[in-house]
């Protein structure tokens, strides 16, 4: 008999809870020695303590990108947790969406440079006039696709961003020459913890939980999510969120 | 141009050794308390241009600490920007409710990311 099966509903829901404060407790609580990790790695890296050869170097490197991987896997799951718990709470204030996009470009541009992607941004009716919206979550929505994106085209490709402002909506596409996610997975994409094979190859440090938490933050805030994608060829994404009166 | 002082509010060692050792090779002055309560008996008399302030702490935390900062009008204008492991929205607007300036996640922000909040708060006060 399967786990499921013994617990009533009510059993289930609060197993479910259970789960989710131990989850964000100690998903908390990871985070000061992976702070310590990522800060004494940076005053390593700066060598005022010391110079490095290129080897410990790398080494460092090395620690660094693993600690990112956990770091990113415990934000992951604080998420996850949150949504679980229905803590999902807007906070709207006027935001301009160009320097929330080049934020994002910003912060990823280690990433386009490694790969040499030519990588447009095109703004319809420019200039953009500042929105109300809630700015954290707008920018983990569009930071998510955007980095889904990068990470899934091979070196050389496109990624193009259009943003549009309609009178009560923003409507924004995401569109990459990458991998494409096989027409078999594309029902699934949105779930915990999965991940395409062709994708897992090209970049085997993902959770699986980036677009389930993205499409939840998608409908919290009213919006819409869908795409379009065929393998080999590259995907785009859709995304269009309602706007509150200025 | 004078050396600000930063003061670091953190009761786990390392973090606020790592903070402190930072700092001082950025060429602020820095000092250090582990606890809300060292906290508030030292900022009056230290008088920090900025306190970057953890939430989590032993005997008062890091809000009540910043109450009793805005009480006393030696330390009210001090500049708090919060480091800390929670990111939840009720705290963050809890923070922003008080008076701080800034909100940073813990593991979220190198150090020059926080150099740049350090610097702005510095030299803008926001």
């Amino acid at each position: 008999m399967g786990f499921k099966n013994i617990f009533r509903r009510q059993d289930r829901a609060n197993i479910e809870n259970i789960q989710s404060e131990f989850v964000s407790l100690s998903s908390h609580q990871l985070r000061t020695p992976l702070s310590a990790i990522k800060w004494y790695a940076e005053l390593l890296q700066g060598q005022k303590a010391g110079k490095l050869t290129d080897k410990q170097l790398l080494y460092l490197r090395e620690i660094t990108r693993s600690n990112e991987r956990a770091i990113s896997l415990v934000n992951d799951l604080l998420d996850v947790s949150r949504i679980q718990e229905g803590q999902i709470h807007l906070e709207f204030r006027p935001t301009k969406v160009e320097s929330v996009v080049e934020e994002i470009l910003d912060n990823q541009s280690d990433l386009i440079k490694a790969n040499h992607t030519n990588v447009n941004f095109e703004i319809k009716n420019s200039p953009l006039p500042q929105i109300q919206t809630d700015r954290d979550k707008l920018k983990r929505i569009l930071s998510n696709i955007v980095s889904n994106a990068l990470r899934y085209t091979p070196p050389g490709g496109n990624v193009h961003i259009v943003i549009e402002r309609t009178d009560d909506r923003l409507i924004m596409t995401v569109g990459d020459s990458g991998v494409g996610i096989p027409v078999a997975d594309q029902r699934k994409v949105f779930g915990k913890f999965f991940r395409s094979a062709n994708v897992i190859k090209l970049a085997p440090d993902g959770t699986g939980l980036g677009l389930f938490i993205t499409k939840s933050l998608v409908d919290a805030m009213g919006g819409k999510l869908s795409f379009r994608s065929k393998e080999g060829e590259g995907t785009t994404f859709y995304l269009t969120l309602p706007l509150k009166n200025n | 141009m004078t050396q600000k002082k930063i003061a670091v509010v953190e009761d786990e060692e390392s973090l606020r050794r790592v903070l402190v050792e930072w700092l001082e090779l950025e060429g602020y002055k820095t000092v250090g308390a582990a606890s809300g309560q060292e906290a508030v008996v030292m900022l009056p008399r230290e008088l920090p241009d900025l306190i970057l302030l953890d939430v989590i702490l032993p005997e008062l935390n890091g809000f009540e600490v910043m109450e009793r900062l805005r009480e006393n009008p030696a330390t009210a204008k001090i500049p708090v920007v919060i480091l800390s492991n929670l990111g939840d929205d009720e705290q963050r607007h809890r923070a922003s409710k008080l008076g701080a300036v800034d909100y940073l996640v813990k593991a979220e922000h190198d150090f020059p990311s926080i150099k740049r909040v350090v610097e702005r708060v510095l030299n803008h006060g926001v």
